[in-house]
């Protein structure tokens, strides 16, 4: 479904990826997991057309994505539910919510997806009217989450939906991911630093070290490589 | 009392002048950080067009009981003003803004700044540096309406024809007040060409403030509908937050941008008429001043909030007006010369109370 093919990406004249290769296949959990400031959100950021990639192709459904705008790339059906969660503070809930739905003309079709949002994050719908500013972390992050379905991708982008999160919450965000892809049939890239969560989620995993894909397995296998586990799950 | 009430609402009438050239500064800052300096020149094109629109088209020559035929000419010369300063802002913004977008807040500060001198210059190689008086609307009569004693001076728009052949058109009093219209002056004014006469209503200050601050309390619960329930003003407000964020959710912030230009300026051009009524003037210099307090009253307000402008708008213009009136009853003479500097040290002391504005929200931190 996604194709990431040897993708450079810099800032400026700093390079953040090398020749970044991954792959996530229709129906599947994929996570990519690495340090701070591995490249994480980078490579997010780069496959929703907010970075540039100076080398290499991105193919989504068989298709480039390089070169295109953001906005573009949301009506193929990617949707990506940033870092930090940047929900509109100023917004309210439903407001936040219809933000996400801003292709979607359908009245009857936003409803759905509302109500289908909603049925993830009932929580959500308690605090319809509030603005976003006034939520909790956990729920801004159910916002931004529900938000980025709203357009119903059928790829979904989430990067450390876990990053200042209570624990407690973190396992019910991570509850509903898995139900997103089960019941929905989205396919979800996922950018964790928390990797054991992520690994115990996903199908398959990716390990980012300095802009370079360093190990790729089954997520079980990556839960079980010693490296890993010294690395990232000590 | 009644003297404070009297210059309490005067300046509201200049306060609302100030709010609709504000709302522009700070929709535009909301969005792309930038301060307009180009903002009080869309201002004043927009005054002009407003001025052209009151002077030449004869719109009051509608078939229509007074005071109708002057309210829709001022409606159809704010309709043109305010659609006038949107088309260049929308213009500036895609040639002169756009390119440097992402060149950086100086840059981009810089090019405002020489759009603005390009503006006022060009200004004033088209229209001259000349100010132009407020043409007051005209009621139209045809010669035989005319009878008896005129009650005020007529006049009557008449064809010369110059030493090098060109015709012009020219302005000319043909019945002064008082004078009688009888059947021997309508044979003259005849046999010169004259077929209709006009008197030319001035408008009281008074007026004119009223229909101002009326025009405010009527422009700005459209612009919140617009800005709070429609799909391009929640797109505004989403851009305005996190523009990055906004593209995510498959907004053209593009769009969003000029979109947000076009609404300030044209709402600037609502205040340019708004101006030249209540000043009885254009020139191309009218958007500097103006155009400088406006941005003032943005910040008392809070820039970035909508509110806000309006707020500050009509706080600037009270003080500018109420302030030096007191002052001047302290016993201080000169107050009102000083009503400018006195209009600058109020937002001194307003940013030292609070940096960012009544209404203007904290400095949110960037992810
Ligand atoms: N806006 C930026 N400008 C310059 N360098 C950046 C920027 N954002 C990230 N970087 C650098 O790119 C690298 C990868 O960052 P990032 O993708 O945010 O990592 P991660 O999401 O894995 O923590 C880091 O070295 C970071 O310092
Ligand atoms: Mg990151």
């Amino acid at each position: 479904m996604l194709i990431l093919e040897n993708v450079d990406v810099y800032y400026g004249n700093i390079q953040a990826l090398y020749g970044l290769s991954l792959e996530v296949k229709e129906g599947e959990i994929v996570t990519l997991i690495g340090s701070n400031g591995a490249g994480k959100t980078t490579t997010l950021r780069t496959i929703s057309g907010l970075l540039p990639a100076r080398g290499g192709s991105i193919l989504f459904e068989g298709e480039p994505l390089v070169g295109q705008r953001p906005e573009k790339i949301v009506g193929r059906g990617i949707a990506h539910s940033p870092e930090g969660r940047r929900i509109f503070v100023g917004l309210s809930v439903r407001e936040n919510l219809e933000m996400g739905a801003y292709l979607v003309r359908d009245a009857a079709k936003k409803k759905e997806r509302l109500e289908r949002v909603f049925s993830l994050f009932p929580r959500l719908e308690e605090r319809i009217n509030q603005s976003g500013g006034t939520l909790s972390g956990g729920e801004q992050q159910m916002l931004a989450i529900g938000r980025a379905l709203m357009s119903r991708p059928k790829l979904l982008l989430l990067d450390e939906p876990s990053l200042g999160i209570a624990p407690i919450l973190v396992q019910e965000i991570f509850h509903e991911i898995d139900r997103i892809r089960r019941e929905d049939g989205t396919t979800i890239l996922l950018v964790e630093q928390n990797a054991r969560m992520a690994l115990k989620l996903a199908d398959r995993g990716y390990v980012i070290e300095t802009g370079r894909i360093v190990h790729q397995d089954q997520a079980d296998a990556l839960l079980d490589d010693p490296k890993v586990r010294e690395a990232y799950l000590g | 009392m009644g003297e404070f009430f009297d210059f309490f609402l005067n300046g509201l009438g200049l306060g609302a002048i100030f709010a609709f050239i504000a709302l522009g500064y700070t929709m535009v800052y909301g969005i792309i950080k930038l301060i307009n300096f180009a903002h009080g020149e869309f201002f004043m094109v927009g005054a002009y067009v407003g001025y052209f629109t009151l002077r030449d088209l004869d719109i009051e020559r509608v078939d229509l009981p007074q005071p109708f035929p002057i309210m829709l000419d001022f409606l159809v010369a704010i309709l043109f003003a305010a659609l006038a300063a949107g088309i260049l802002a929308v213009l500036t913004e895609r040639l002169a803004y756009r390119p440097v977008r992402k060149a950086g807040r100086i840059a981009a500060l810089l090019t405002a700044v020489g759009v603005s001198l390009l503006l006022q210059n060009v200004a004033r190689q088209v229209w001259t540096a000349n100010v132009r008086p407020f043409p007051d609307p005209k009621i139209f009569r045809t010669l035989d309406e005319v009878d008896g004693p005129a009650g005020t001076n007529l006049y009557a728009d008449r064809d010369f024809e110059t030493s090098d052949g060109d015709v012009v058109v020219e302005t000319q009093l043909v019945v002064s007040q008082g004078e009688t219209v009888d059947p021997a002056k309508r044979t003259q004014l005849e046999a010169d060409g004259v077929e209709e006469v006009y008197e030319r209503v001035t408008l009281s200050p008074k007026a004119v403030q009223n229909y101002v601050l009326l025009a405010l309390l009527l422009f700005a619960p459209i612009l919140w509908l617009l800005v709070k329930k429609t799909r391009m003003g929640k797109a505004m407000r989403a851009a305005s937050e996190d523009a990055d964020a906004a593209r995510l959710m498959g907004i053209n912030i593009n769009l969003v941008v000029a979109a947000t230009f076009f609404i300030g300026a044209f709402v600037a051009g609502i205040g340019g008429v708004a101006y030249i009524a209540t000043y009885g003037k254009v020139d191309p210099m009218i958007g500097f001043l103006p155009g400088l307090k406006a941005f003032v009253a943005a910040v008392i307000g809070g820039i970035g909030s909508i509110p806000g402008a309006i707020l500050g708008g009509l706080i600037l213009g009270v003080t500018e007006s109420v302030l030096p009136w007191m002052l001047q009853k302290m016993g201080w003479d000169a107050a009102f010369a000083w009503k400018d500097a006195i209009a600058f040290a109020f937002l001194i002391v307003v940013l030292v109370v609070k940096p960012t504005g009544i209404l203007g929200k904290p400095m949110r931190e960037k992810v």
